[in-house]
């Protein structure tokens, strides 16, 4: 990877990083676009199907505690980041392949 | 922030953001149970496929009236035609009234398109100035002048 490239990579993640340590102090705690229509409309929200280990982007009994919050974006942040990159080489290394 | 418009413009292709839309939203939903798992095909058609497709094509088609403004009015678009489609789907599904969900869901992402829009110049603008020659042909200004 060219330094340039990985530069700019980190800067990403460095903006990223930032956002996800400033989200939970500065994000509106009002619904988003979908919940309002629902809201308006007087439709409830289901019963969820799967328990995910970080539900509303928070720990798990520490969802009034914004600090939670900063841990499990940090850490979905960065499990984003792995992901991609690893996809990213396998799809690489398979178009190589593909050219030869 | 939804992305899907500001992924198909910077790779010049509407895949591009069925792929990382799909990324985001399985582990937003595995993680988080934002979005869901039961929604998860609905949310990439949406999300990914449409928005991808209407940003992509839609900068495609406005692109000569100046770059600026075909990113803003192709982003937005993305955002607000997606949520007209969503509130179809949960018609169909029982979940929305076919009409006043239509009208509520797109009132609310008419405005929140804006903010989308917003974000997407500002992305590719910052991108621009960092790293030109990360963007693509289309809507690098600096290739385009050196050509003119």
């Amino acid at each position: 990877m060219k330094t340039t490239d990985r530069n700019f990579i980190i800067g990403g993640l460095v903006i990223a990083l930032v956002i996800a340590i400033l989200a939970p102090f500065l994000a509106s705690s009002n619904p988003d676009g979908l919940e309002s229509a629902a809201e308006s409309l007087g439709v409830p929200e289901s019963e969820a199907a799967f328990q995910s280990p970080l539900p509303d982007y928070a720990i798990p009994g520490m969802e009034d505690n914004p600090w939670s919050g900063v841990v499990a974006l940090i850490g979905g942040t960065i499990l984003v980041l792995l992901v991609v990159l690893g996809l990213a080489k396998v799809l690489a290394k398979k178009n190589d392949k593909d050219q030869e | 922030m939804v992305g899907a418009a500001l992924i198909a413009i910077i790779f010049v292709s509407p895949w591009a953001a069925v792929l990382v839309l799909s990324i985001v939203l399985i582990l937003q939903g595995l993680i988080y149970g934002d979005g869901g798992i039961t929604a998860l095909g609905a949310n990439i058609v949406n999300m990914g496929l449409i928005g991808g497709f209407v940003g992509f094509y839609g900068y495609k088609f406005l692109k000569g009236i100046g770059k600026v403004p075909a990113i803003f009015i192709a982003a937005w678009a993305a955002t607000f035609l997606a949520s007209i489609v969503c509130a179809i789907e949960l018609s169909i599904a029982g979940t929305f009234p076919l009409v006043a969900g239509v009208t509520s869901m797109a009132l609310y992402h008419a405005v929140i398109g804006v903010i989308e829009a917003v974000i997407t110049v500002v992305v590719i603008m910052g991108i621009g100035r960092a790293r030109p020659d990360l963007l693509p042909d289309w809507v690098s200004s600096r290739k385009q002048e050196a050509v003119e």
